[in-house]
């Protein structure tokens, strides 16, 4: 069986650079998210490593909860407050949930407050005198303290370390990759960098941009203004005048701190699982080097003393999974729970579902 | 399978189809291929871990640890024994922590050119270990940011590409400094199983963010070519350190697979035996998966290096090679005889634009030629 599955993948090797990104076949990314083969004897998370965790989770676990939708979990979740309140990753959530406790039951669960910037959603399940999760003090973590994420069993569900201790991120920035200059009342093109958004949108030295999202742009700044207030990944729609004629050009804007293709970054970073959907624009967090799915967020991140040091929010690149400090959201929750970032009512309506479905 | 990727001279991928690491290991051999090899490594096994009490004298060295209660001594656990205990990891976390403290300040990051990698300082004088593809080529400016975010100058020394080993030798400073350095640890002591620890800055320098570290356990070891292990990988990473549990250099990082689990690391014996033509600035061998070639071949008969064809279409066409030439030179080195052109050929790299002096009737003549790739 085992051999069986494991011919299905081919074996990628590719250089480590940054900047000088590798390409690579679809077919090397194409790493079946279903299928997770049982880590090997001398594997960091074979099972023998993970058992020793038991006794580290063993009440974390409790307070662990299994997001669903459709009979199937799309992220973990934290009891934060024994009357039901269970905190999430808001990105990963449909519309209609229901959360899996720890002793099986499944409760109906309904959105209460949501943090876009740190991506936290906070949901109130039909249940109460839950066990709550016992805080940990995340400033004190240093690099190399092992980390464990739960799940509602009685084993972690991925263990890992401390990679590099708590930090502000620094606010991702957008790149076009020209250089303009001003001709007449228009920004035009005087460079393309290789590998940049400019450079795949197929945009050529001489090129006018007329218009970029539908804005007119009179000079290079107008053009730096528009792209400095968008994200990385984003995608612009450009009216480029060239040689007497009009076309209309899409670009996936690239990221200012790398050089190269995204998607290419992207496909490297991919290697070996699929990432986030949102992975970006966390004011604070802690990088760890445990393999998660993007559907084991949402959950207690645990030091050895059992206490959540973090709630894992995304799963970032081959390397790196990102958690939400304790010291940083502990008063934010504090906020949320007590209504302040109130869930728009048109926003993730979340669906009332009756106990024990 | 190059597609896109022209403008990038370091960009490269080897894709090893339907070869998967835990049926078949990935070795190399003397040329520098990476071929297959039918070897069913122990991973492939699924063993459920038996509880074993420890031996006597383990019990004894157990209880000496004053702060542990735990039945598996430290350096058991470090060498690869499970852990068995909250007490067993407190033990594996104390060290490591402790380690990281002390090894980490050694890890540096390198930006050669557009190329951003990592590397660690081996010497108070200031060698840096990294990898072949960071530094390119010998004699190229690298620009070095310590652990504590000063910036510092180099020079690209040797590469040996075939290993994926290069040297960077940080710049005289005055006052002169002393660098603080980690020791190279011995390879070949180097066991699956063992715990290890990676280090560098994935995804390129960041301000603010160390060197950022991932602890795994060493999976195999491929004839003395690669140590692969669990510590994951990527963009940025090459050229850091892979440190033993002792902070001693075992590995410095290379490439990586598709799985978690194929991270590939250059052993730190190849530094040592090599040690003398990286100091030196000798650039030799190519990167595995890409041969370099010209596109001739020699007389069937013939004991000098006279080109007996030029195939159409290849580097050696476009630089006006022409059967009947007797090639003297070949990149500034004398050329004996057929054989001793391809083993020149064999140590350039793809790209790299070459001299080529030749005889042509009663003319001597100098011929401009760029080494082509012939995938494999």
């Amino acid at each position: 069986m085992l051999r069986r599955r494991t011919s299905l993948y081919a074996v990628a090797i590719c250089c480590l650079l940054a900047g000088n990104v590798q390409a690579t076949e679809p077919a090397a990314s194409n790493w079946p998210a279903g299928i997770r083969l049982l880590p090997g004897e001398n594997e960091r998370s074979h099972r023998s490593i993970r058992a020793a965790f038991r006794e580290a989770v063993s009440h974390a676990n409790e307070c662990t909860v299994s997001v669903r939708s459709d009979g199937s979990q799309v992220a973990l979740g934290t009891i934060i407050h024994a009357d039901g309140y269970v905190v999430t990753k808001a990105s990963e959530l449909p519309e209609n949930v229901t959360c899996q406790l720890s002793d099986g039951r499944q409760v109906a669960a309904k959105l209460v407050a949501l943090h876009p910037d740190y991506d936290l959603a906070l949901l109130k399940v039909n249940a109460s005198r839950l066990p709550a999760i016992h805080w940990g003090d995340s400033s004190q973590l240093n690099a190399g303290s092992w980390l464990a994420t739960t799940s509602l069993t009685e084993e972690p569900t991925a263990i890992g370390i401390v990679s590099s201790p708590a930090r502000p991120l620094p606010k991702p920035q957008a790149m076009l990759g020209v250089g303009l200059e001003q001709f007449g009342e228009l920004p035009r093109i005087n460079r393309v960098i290789d590998g940049s958004a400019a450079a795949n949108a197929g945009l050529q030295i001489g090129d006018v941009i007329a218009k970029v999202n539908g804005q007119a742009m009179d000079g290079p700044q107008t053009v730096s203004a528009t792209i400095r207030n968008l994200l990385p990944g984003e995608r612009v729609s450009l009216v480029i005048k060239r040689r007497g004629r009009s076309l209309s050009i899409p670009a996936i804007l690239g990221d200012a701190t790398r050089i190269g293709n995204l998607e290419q970054v992207e496909l490297m970073e991919s290697l070996g699982g699929p990432l986030s959907q949102r992975r970006t624009g966390f004011p604070y967090v802690l990088e760890h080097d445990t393999v998660l799915r993007p559907k084991d967020c949402g959950g207690p991140l645990v030091d050895l003393d059992g206490n959540a040091v973090g709630i894992n929010i995304a799963r970032v690149s081959r390397v790196s999974s990102y958690a939400l400090p304790a010291s940083a959201i502990k008063p934010i929750l504090a906020d949320m729970m007590a209504g302040k970032f109130p869930a728009p009512t048109n926003g993730l309506a979340l669906e009332t579902v009756s106990a024990g479905e | 399978m190059f597609n896109r990727s022209h403008s990038y001279r370091l960009l490269r991928v080897v894709l090893v189809r339907g070869l998967s690491l835990r049926e078949r290991t990935l070795v190399r051999g003397a040329n520098g291929h990476v071929r297959s090899n039918a070897v069913v490594l122990s991973a492939t096994v699924i063993v459920i871990a038996c509880i074993t009490s420890a031996l006597p004298s383990q019990a004894e060295e157990a209880r000496s640890q004053a702060t542990r209660e735990t039945a598996t001594p430290l350096a058991s656990l470090l060498q690869g024994d499970a852990p068995q205990s909250l007490a067993d990891l407190k033990a594996i976390q104390t060290h490591v922590q402790n380690l990281i403290q002390q090894v980490l300040p050694t890890t540096v990051a390198v930006q050669v050119g557009l190329a951003q990698g990592s590397g660690v300082i081996i010497s108070a004088e200031g060698f840096v270990l990294t990898a072949a593809h960071v530094t390119g080529e010998p004699g190229r400016t690298a620009r070095l940011v310590l652990q504590d975010g000063t910036v510092v100058s180099g020079t690209t020394l040797g590469v040996y590409r075939t290993l994926d080993a290069g040297l960077i030798k940080i710049n005289q400073t005055q006052p002169a400094r002393e660098w603080q350095y980690a020791t190279m640890g011995d390879s070949n002591n180097v066991a699956p199983g063992q715990w290890c620890l990676a280090a560098g800055h994935p995804g390129g320098f960041q301000a603010d963010r160390p060197p950022v570290v991932r602890l795994g356990r060493v999976l195999s070891l491929n004839d003395n070519s690669t140590i692969t292990t669990d510590c994951t990988l990527i963009g940025g990473d090459s050229g850091g350190p892979l440190f033993g549990m002792d902070g001693k250099v075992i590995g410095v990082n290379s490439r990586i697979g598709n799985p978690l689990t194929v991270n590939l690391h250059v052993p730190v014996n190849t530094f040592r035996t090599e040690w003398d033509r990286l100091a030196r600035s000798d650039s030799w061998g190519h990167t595995p998966g890409r041969d370099p070639f010209i596109g001739v071949q020699g007389g069937p008969e013939s004991n000098d290096a006279t080109i007996h064809r030029v195939f159409p279409g290849t580097p050696a066409a476009d630089a006006g090679l022409k059967p009947g030439d007797l090639v003297l030179r070949f990149s500034g080195r004398r050329v004996a005889d057929f054989t001793t052109l391809q083993s020149y050929v064999s140590d350039e790299e793809p790209g790299n634009r070459v001299t080529v002096v030749i005889q042509r009737d009663e003319r001597t003549l100098e011929l401009q030629l760029v080494i082509g790739a012939r995938n494999n």
